[in-house]
């Protein structure tokens, strides 16, 4: 293995990278002209990414010291670059001249971190993929507007990511410490995951450690009770950069909970199933019960977004079912749902943005009124979104949620935690009716509300490209679903080395006789008492 | 919308008591597992089946952790026993180098302090990179052997030293980009 | 047959129109705007083109009945997949293709002008195209659909085009009202339409045509299905194709639907939406031969509703409502000929039907654009001269809709009477006396509109219709004279010593309409000669004894018409005014309905929604709750994170306490 390896594995992230440092350098530019390349280079590297991903990116067997490409790198490297395009054009025209080449060096810093997430092999790795998204969604918060609504939600959304960084890299050391080497997975080396392989090997150290990275990554994907921060900086943000807080921290957090549950191989104490069981349902009901109270359309999308990341979870819970796809399998489901949600939110914040109201950003219920009447393909595009939103035929999010659900109650029936993931899928239900309240009322705003409000269009072509991008894609994958159920279908096929197996269901299939794993392994590793 | 501030301050006195007393708890649990893992014989055992990890290394640096904990509690409190009490309005005093003290010691710095602490932080950490490369390509150029990593890769020493020009070629525009920006200029 | 082709010439079929109207819709009222039709006509003349291959794919194989093209599986679920986006292309759709783009396109063709004031595009000309291309779209949706779920999609989709377009004019109060009526009856049909899906999912398991027509044939035949249960999903079906092709007693919503513009009635409400229903039936043969209850009642309805339109259309006025019953009965026709085990009869009237119909129906069109909108009969008449190019088409297209010897008509029109002699000799007169009457009312509006002293509204230039509007006229024309030879002999039969029944287009839909000639309970009467040609020289003789009693009272002694009204007036009233089935329907449906929707409202204001509060107080409640805790302060969140982490690791430390 050499440098070469590096160089073509990492192709798409180089790219993004020196996109990046090409954007800072135009930033500082004394030359107008060249200040303002900012945003097309930005759209040509992650073409470029595209590209390189296209042609270097598929699984290999070797790994990188600290690396590994895998089916489910492939999979998020291209829901994210493909996301990334609809952001950069929501995101054209927003940044004010002398701050576009940090705002957009910055931004596809992000997207590079994720896609370095989803390729970590290593603890450390993992931590700096994880904040290499993060730090910068900080400072585009800040950047995006220039009044002090946004530098207090970068200030907070900076001191409570710092918070949850620290709880995570505690967690880590934890995990460390219970294995003794931060390698994920590996066949030669000693790892995680042959250390984790059973319940018995996860001592209470390592439970712990699985904890409080649980708790560390529930911050970036606005899970109760980190989830707090979430309609603050929604709302401080501005529409186009609140578009890119639903995606890049969220699947950053999601993909890093995969990782780390698929060291356990699915395999996890009771414990840790009933705290995701917990936490997934409390993130659901939270989230869309605090939303029916909002007025303000970007509050309501952030208590939405809270609401979704409570969804993915279900999948999360369900664990991957080798090829099965989507229907059974929950991971196959979340990550359809993730991209799903990506594009659907964001079109949602790029309606928000394609709008202004004698001058002012477009936020409230009431300044979307009669938008139909003024500019009938922004309120057409906005009903599709928030009809996905709402998971509503005939969109993709009407199917994203058919999977996510239909995953949760095909589990094995002998399976100790059937019921409670059936009981999961109903709450799931139940949250959505209740999520239609509010989704409702944006809807209606916009087709039946008086059209006293006089919301002119701005952002140009940009916005409404991105815009259309989005809302044409909710109903491509409605109509044809297999363009993203079979690759995330085959993304799943890395999680695991035994085949069909769920988080709960290793515990009866797995480990004859050990129903009450999370104790059993307890007794064994913890201290006598 | 509610600005952050202390305004809000009691929020945390109030939540205040529910963390402490958490934490405490899962302090006096953790301090009791190990405790009792050290005295008995089951420190293995505390420490997991995990072969040859193993948590006995760190014992040491708990006993260095006691010692600094006690040397400082212990210096004050030797200070404190020993030490005449004579109460005065000068005694109590801020002791400033001499001068008369002014205002409050809990004032505003100027944000550039910051600036120029947190760029000459980031620039000395990328030392620490600096100093395992220099180690690994001395090696190499010195053998004319490829370094091996334990992962697999190996690198000779042309390889490194292109490494390190990418490294350093991003540092330099972050080097670039600051300088441009003003930020090295005090006003 | 050739997959990969039929999958590409089926993917062009179906594209072509909807490509059109996305492009009409989208840039129709930006970039595009008087010249929308363009993009419209091009996509449905590639729907016509890829028609044509398909055709030309069926009829070059020998041998395959149909064949089954899937184009992607739509929900990946593992093995086996339990719903495929596929095509079914068989003789049957390719006939139904041909037809529906056909005459699509002619009709597309003949808006450009249609829709058009003094030559300037009407207000919504981008979105009239972009509605046709999109009904183009649905219609081949349902013909080309290989399952169920399809053919529920596009007959959901037509019935929403439907709907666009009856209400077209919306701000004409009829024309909304019209639309509405014309969606809700559709949604009684759709309902049990609906449920019929439902139960043959429940039946056999599945939705493809294939299976489920095979496990059906198989289940009745080894007794596994009861026969009840076939009747029952025969008749929800049927259900449906009542409500869709507008038979008794759902048909009121036709006669309304013409406050669409009329290239939508020849289209939608005359030539294809409305045979939806029989192509379905024609389709689910092997379900409907199961059940000679379900035939019988196709038949009866099928009859009586032929008669039924028929006397109705005896009296009107509007030269479009005369059309309109006109449809009705001859869809009746079609149904009477499925009922009887003639499908292929059924089609073939389908097929003929679709030309002179369309041709009627623009031919109304292009009176009705010079004028002025005016469409009453009383209002104007002699327009021989005025239009003549109009006045040859529509008498072509009035002979073959009365049945005249030779014309398209005759030769579909006499085929299902003849089955239906076969079947039972009252049906087979219900079609007589229908086809009699016909005659009569057809030449009635012909002859007021056309002959007699020339009357011309007041402030109305009246004048032939341009190019465009003329072009698919004489199209439409050819068809009406010639359409109907591919359905006979030309060599060695017995009518006038030329012609035998049962043609080209018989044999070519033979191998799919099997299940209803191999039906287990078709008794076919031998036919003898008298009965096989001489009905035929029996119902010519009725068409012309109709045109020439039509000649009497409406060009040679204009007032006995009045005459004999008033010798019948409380005939020509309850006739005037269609059996007064609307009033009835007001009186004894809607507004029972309407009081009981009064108090559903009142039971729903005052007692669901005090539940419903009660019953969302609580997620408002909670939410004022939790709200307490949402109040933007850092240190307050950052007191909940931790507060959080430790409560988790309280929890987890005495979860997994020794």
């Amino acid at each position: 293995m050499t440098i070469a390896d590096y160089a073509t594995q990492l192709s798409p992230e180089l790219a993004l990278i020196v996109g990046a440092c090409i954007a800072f350098l135009t930033g500082v530019s004394r030359n107008i002209a060249t200040r303002s390349l900012a945003a097309p280079i930005a759209f040509t590297a992650v073409l470029a990414a595209i590209a390189a991903t296209a042609i270097y990116g598929r699984p290999i067997d070797t790994q990188l010291p600290g690396l590994q490409f895998t089916t489910l790198t492939q999979y998020i490297r291209w829901i994210t670059l493909l996301t990334a395009l609809p952001l950069i054009l929501v995101n054209w025209k927003l940044p004010v001249d002398g701050e576009r080449g940090e705002f957009f060096g910055l931004l596809l810093t992000s997207v590079a971190g994720l896609t370095l997430t989803a390729a970590a092999n290593d603890l450390i790795v993992l931590f700096l993929a994880i904040e290499l998204v993060s730090v910068p969604t900080y400072i585009l918060v800040a950047l995006s507007r220039t009044d002090t609504r946004a530098s207090e939600a970068s200030v907070k959304y900076f001191f409570l990511g710092a918070l949850s960084a620290a709880i995570f890299a505690y967690g880590l050391s934890f995990l460390y410490g219970a294995a003794g080497t931060t390698l994920l997975i590996s066949d030669t080396a000693p790892n995680l995951a042959d250390s984790f392989a059973s319940i018995q090997g996860m001592t209470l150290y390592g439970t712990i450690g699985l904890l409080l990275a649980f708790a560390g990554l529930s911050f970036k994907i606005g899970a109760v009770p980190f989830h707090a921060y979430v309609p603050d900086v929604y709302e401080g943000a501005a529409s186009p950069v609140t578009g890119l807080l639903g995606f890049l921290p969220k699947l950053a957090g999601f993909v890093a909970i995969i990782k780390l549950l698929t060291i356990c191989n699915w395999n996890v104490p009771d414990a840790i199933f009933w705290l995701i069981w917990t936490v997934a349902a409390l993130t659901m009901t939270v989230g869309n019960v605090l939303a029916l109270l909002q007025t303000n359309v970007k509050r309501m999308l952030a208590y939405s977004s809270v609401a979704h990341s409570g969804y993915m979870l279900i999948g999360l819970l369900v664990g991957p079912a080798i090829g099965e796809g989507p229907m059974h399998d929950g991971i196959a489901a979340m990550l359809f749902y993730v991209f799903v949600y990506g594009l659907m939110n964001l079109g949602a914040f790029a309606v928000l943005s394609a709008l202004s109201n004698h001058g002012e950003d477009c936020e409230t219920l009431r300044d979307l009124s009669g938008l139909i009447r003024r500019t009938p393909a922004l309120a057409i595009a906005m009903v599709i979104c928030v009809f996905s939103l709402m998971g509503f035929p005939p969109t993709a999010g009407f199917l994203g949620k058919v999977y996510i659900f239909s995953s949760a109650v095909s589990v094995d029936p002998a399976n100790t935690f059937h019921q409670p993931l059936i009981i999961l899928a109903v709450i799931g239900v139940i949250n959505s009716a209740i999520a239609a309240a509010y989704y409702l009322r944006i809807v209606s705003a916009c087709v039946m509300g008086d059209s006293k409000s006089e919301q002119e269009p701005r952002g140009g072509a940009y916005v409404r490209l991105a815009l259309g991008a989005c809302s044409l894609a909710m109903i491509l994958l409605f109509i044809m679903p297999s363009l993203l159920a079979n690759p995330a279908r085959s993304a799943t096929t890395s999680l695991t080395e035994s085949g069909t197996t769920t988080l709960a269901g290793a515990q009866t299939g797995g480990q004859a006789g050990a129903q009450t794993g999370g104790q059993a392994g307890a007794q064994t590793g913890g201290p006598p008492l | 919308m509610v600005v952050v501030g202390p305004s809000k301050a009691q929020s945390l006195q109030r939540y205040g008591s529910g963390v402490v007393s958490g934490m405490v708890l899962a302090v006096c649990r953790e301090l009791r597992y190990l405790m009792m893992a050290w005295s008995c014989d089951g420190f293995e055992r505390y420490c997991g089946v995990m072969g040859e990890s193993s948590l006995v290394p760190y014992g040491a640096i708990l006993v260095v952790i006691g010692i600094a904990v006690s040397m400082g509690v212990g210096a004050l409190l030797i200070a404190h026993l020993v030490r005449p009490a004579r109460k005065g309005d000068v005694k109590d005093s801020t002791y400033e180098s001499g001068m008369p003290t002014i205002g409050d010691a809990r004032q505003r710095f100027n944000v550039r302090f910051y600036l120029i602490a947190l760029l000459f932080l980031l620039f000395d950490v990328e030392v620490v990179f600096l100093w395992p490369w220099a180690l690994a390509f001395f090696k190499a150029s010195k053998t004319g052997e490829p370094i091996v990593t334990t992962g697999g890769f190996s690198a000779g020493s042309g390889t490194l030293l292109g490494a390190m020009a990418v490294f350093v070629a991003f540092l330099l525009v972050g080097f670039a980009y600051e300088w441009r920006k003003g930020a090295l200029e005090w006003d | 047959m050739d997959d990969a082709a039929i999958k590409t010439w089926s993917i062009l079929v179906i594209m072509g129109p909807l490509i059109g109207a996305i492009l009409a819709g989208v840039f129709g009222p930006t970039v595009l705007k008087g010249k929308t039709h363009f993009v419209v006509i091009a996509g449905v003349a590639l729907s016509v083109f890829g028609a044509i291959m398909l055709f030309l794919q069926v009829s070059g194989s020998h041998g395959d009945a149909s064949t089954t093209v899937v184009l992607y599986e739509w929900i990946p679920s593992g093995a086996p997949s339990w719903f495929n986006v596929e095509f079914r292309v068989d003789a049957l759709t390719t006939i139904m293709l041909l037809v529906v783009t056909f005459i699509s396109l002619l009709v597309v063709i003949y808006s450009r002008d249609y829709m058009r004031d003094h030559g300037e595009p009407a207000k919504g000309y981008e979105r009239f195209f972009a509605y046709l291309g999109l009904f183009v779209f649905s219609m081949v949706t349902l013909v080309l659909g290989g399952n169920f779920l399809l053919l529920y999609l596009g007959w959901e989709a037509v019935g929403l085009c439907s709907y666009l377009l009856i209400g077209f004019y919306y701000d004409r109060p009829s024309a909304a009202a019209a639309a509405k009526k014309a969606f809700l009856v559709n949604r009684i049909g759709d309902f049990g339409f609906g449920l019929g899906i439902f139960l043959i999912y429940l039946t056999v398991g599945s939705l493809d045509y294939n299976t489920v027509f095979e496990r059906i044939s198989a289940g009745v035949a080894s007794g596994e299905i009861e026969t009840s249960r076939v009747t029952a999903i025969a008749l929800l079906l049927f259900c449906g194709a009542v409500g869709k092709s507008a038979q008794f007693p759902l048909y009121v919503w036709l006669p309304d639907a013409m406050e669409g513009p009329s290239p939508v009635s020849a289209l939608i409400h005359a030539a294809t939406m409305v045979t939806a229903g029989v192509y379905m039936i024609s389709r689910c043969g092997a379900i409907f031969v199961e059940s000679q209850t379900a035939m019988t009642i196709v038949a009866s309805v099928g009859a009586f509703t032929a008669l039924f339109a028929a006397t109705m259309a005896l009296v009107q006025h509007d030269m479009k409502r005369i059309l309109a019953y006109s449809t009705i009965s001859q869809l009746g026709y079609m149904f009477l000929g499925l009922g009887v085990f003639a499908a292929n009869a059924a089609v073939f009237h389908l097929y003929t039907h679709a030309f002179f119909k369309a041709l009627l129906f623009l031919g109304a069109g292009s009176v009705m654009h010079s004028m002025g909108n005016i469409i009453d009969l009383r209002k104007f008449g002699g327009l021989k001269r005025v239009m003549p190019w109009t006045y040859a088409t529509m008498l072509i297209g009035c002979l073959a809709l009365s049945g005249f010897p030779l014309f398209a008509g005759f030769w579909s029109k006499d085929e299902i009477i003849h089955a239906a002699f076969n079947k039972s000799h009252f049906l087979g007169w219900i079609g007589l006396i229908t086809a009699l009457m016909t005659a009569f009312y057809t030449f009635r509006m012909f002859f007021r509109a056309f002959h007699g002293v020339t009357k011309i509204p007041d402030g109305v230039h009246a004048h032939e219709s341009g190019k465009w509007m003329i072009a698919p006229l004489v199209i439409l024309s050819l068809g009406a004279l010639f359409a109907g030879y591919a359905g006979v002999h030309i060599s060695g039969g017995a009518f006038l010593g030329i012609f035998e029944p049962h043609g080209a287009l018989h044999h070519f839909l033979d191998p799919v309409l099997t299940p209803f000639s191999h039906a287990p309970h078709v008794e076919m009467v031998a036919a003898t000669h008298w009965q096989l040609y001489g009905l035929m020289y029996t119902s010519s003789a009725l068409a012309i004894l109709g045109i020439v009693i039509a000649y009497g009272m409406y060009v040679d002694s204009p007032m006995l018409p009045k005459v004999i009204a008033q010798m019948f007036p409380n005939a020509h009233d309850v006739l005037y005014n269609k059996y007064y089935v609307d009033e009835a329907c007001n009186a004894w449906i809607v507004e029972p309905l309407r009081k009981s929707g009064r108090l559903c409202f009142a039971i729903d204001k005052y007692v669901i929604d005090g539940i419903v509060w009660i019953v969302t107080a609580i997620p408002r409640g909670l939410a004022l709750l939790l709200r307490q805790l949402q109040q933007g302060s850092l240190q307050g969140y950052g007191a909940s994170m931790v507060i959080g982490t430790a409560i988790i690791m309280l929890v987890v430390s005495f979860l997994s306490e020794p």
